[in-house]
């Protein structure tokens, strides 16, 4: 095994790309099956029923988990003034990674699911996620351990924090002491299915995804940390309110009240770490705004924290009863999730590797002007998604209130659902320009201007 | 509430490992010399490196795309706030 300074984070970065082009590929089959269900033609490991968790789950982990991982590693190696403890085992770590992905992913095309959402993958594909997090951790952790810098910069306690928490409510969610279901009974079920839905968002993916915005942010700035004591109490204030507000996505089920009352109120406390953050990286960027516009990095992590005020301004409104009565079990709820997983964590993922790759490998990117593209093409791509998937789902919830039946109902989003798909090409254009580009920085030399301007003729983006 | 122990369980094992590492970094003097830690994500690399402004039209293009998107997306979660009440009203 080939043991190089910063090979693991640039092979996270390279995994992630790959997972990319893939769960966008699905992600428009599922959008095109909802407007053509017949298109595939039934067959079986095409069904919307297979695809779907597959696209969730290679976006969460194969896509936006790996870049974050990747960048993390980097990262706490960095703020630390240490090297990673072990690039060799963070090799196998990433292999482990993304070996389990690929078992998860094969094995639910071929129908073998555990059916809950997020969590569908079979059990050896849990245990080896979950072992890739205990190395992954043990890694991170023996770096700190050896660190050279006595005071953790707030990102480094984003880092340990998230791949803890992480671990628990995986090993939790997924119920992995029962390997065949994967699952426990009834309606405590639901809930611990939520909390690790919603955990696998606000735990693993929010943590990781603050920690590369307070490295990155201050860096494109050149200017320190507004607040570390700031950021402190977002940190601890988090820790303590997000692990337990997962049962706001099922507040119209029979759960007891108080569960209820603790998701709600835990919901709109989010309110306290989320402004932390925004409040702390916007007083780092004021005034020095020209910098994140001309750096490729620092322009996607800007448009994840815009995505990330929505998102959370978003998350405590619909958490309020006399809301959720009109978005849950619609499309609104699938507007809000790709904004929370792909605007927010999936934008400052490519921001994180778009940064921090260049630094690996000594070089320029192979082309900041593709990268641009790919830029302008998910954020136009996100908000006409955000825009048509909400629309759609306020459609459908009120007909729900209404009383409509399902078949007089799917006409009326049908339009919602073509947008929809329209739309998903311009994320799949996006994955593979980003894995052209990636994989060009990585292998070989930084374009021209001309060769830029050719490679741009020939996926059709001049005249 | 025994029917529901499991989650309780897992709440209160969050927030165990929370206090624990809480009670770490105040022992260990993790949330002293703050002001010194705001300057830890600048290598000593960043500041002889060149700075790059952007021109002042592509900064008014990618504030203006980023302040629309951020008023589309208040307007639309306006409308269901008012829809919900609405609804409840009605």
């Amino acid at each position: 095994m080939k043991v190089e300074e910063n090979g693991t984070a640039k092979l996270f970065f390279l995994s992630s790309a790959f997972w990319f082009v893939l769960g966008t590929l699905e992600g428009i089959a599922d959008a095109t099956d909802m407007v053509v269900p017949d298109l595939f033609g039934g067959i079986s490991w095409l069904v919307f029923s297979r695809i779907r968790p597959m696209h969730t789950t290679t976006m969460i982990f194969g896509f936006v988990g790996s870049a974050l991982l990747g960048a993390s590693i980097y990262i706490i190696a960095a703020v630390l003034r240490t090297p990673l403890w072990s690039e060799r085992l963070g090799k196998v770590s990433l292999w482990i990674w993304n070996i389990s992905i690929a078992v998860g992913l094969i094995a639910l095309d071929l129908g073998y699911s555990q059916g809950r959402e997020y969590a569908e993958w079979i059990w050896p594909a849990d245990i080896g996620i979950l072992l890739a997090f205990a190395l992954i951790f043990y890694n991170c952790f023996q770096t700190a351990v050896k660190r050279n810098e006595k005071i953790m910069y707030v990102s480094s306690w984003y880092i340990l924090a998230g791949l803890v928490f992480t671990w628990i409510i995986y090993f939790f969610g997924n119920a992995v002491w029962n390997p065949e279901k994967g699952a426990i009974y009834g309606l405590p079920d639901g809930i611990l299915a939520w909390f690790y839905g919603h955990g696998i968002v606000g735990l693993f993916l929010t943590p990781l995804a603050v920690a590369v915005a307070y490295y990155i942010v201050p860096r494109v700035a050149r200017s320190p940390l507004y607040s570390h004591k700031l950021s402190l109490v977002g940190f601890w204030s988090i820790l303590i309110i997000y692990t337990h507000i997962g049962s706001h996505h099922i507040l119209q089920t029979p759960i007891p009240t108080y569960l209820k009352v603790i998701a709600i109120s835990g919901s709109i406390a989010m309110i306290i770490p989320v402004m932390t953050v925004l409040v702390n990286l916007w007083l780092t960027m004021r005034g020095r705004l020209g910098l994140f516009h001309q750096d490729i990095g620092g322009k996607f992590v800007m448009a994840g924290l815009v995505w990330y005020i929505i998102t959370c301004i978003q998350g405590p409104i619909q958490a309020l009863p006399v809301v959720q009565r009109m978005t849950h079990l619609n499309n609104w709820v699938i507007a809000h999730s790709h904004l929370g997983v792909f605007g927010f964590s999936g934008t400052i993922a490519l921001g994180g590797l778009y940064y921090i790759l260049p630094r690996i490998t000594g070089r320029p990117l192979y082309s900041t002007r593709l990268a641009d593209v790919q830029y302008w093409l998910l954020l136009l791509g996100m908000a006409g998604f955000f825009g048509v998937l909400t629309a759609g789902g306020l459609v459908q919830g009120n007909s729900w209130l209404n009383g409509e039946t399902v078949y007089r109902t799917l006409p009326m989003i049908h339009v919602y659902f073509v947008l929809r798909a329209s739309i998903g090409v311009l994320f799949v254009g996006a994955a593979f320009i980003g894995l052209y580009n990636i994989i060009r920085s990585i292998v070989g030399e930084p374009a021209t201007e001309s060769q830029e301007f050719e490679t741009e003729q020939a996926i059709g983006l001049t005249q | 509430m025994i029917y529901y122990a499991g989650w309780l369980y897992l709440v209160g094992i969050s927030l165990i490992v929370s206090i624990l590492a809480f009670i770490w970094g105040a022992r260990t003097g993790q949330f002293s010399d703050q002001d010194r830690a705001r300057f830890f994500a600048l290598g000593p690399d960043l500041l002889s490196q060149p700075v790059k402004i952007a021109s002042r039209r592509k900064q008014r293009l990618h504030n203006g795309a980023l302040l629309g998107i951020i008023m589309l997306c208040l307007s639309i979660l306006a409308t269901a706030l008012v829809l919900g009440i609405l609804r409840r009203a009605g």
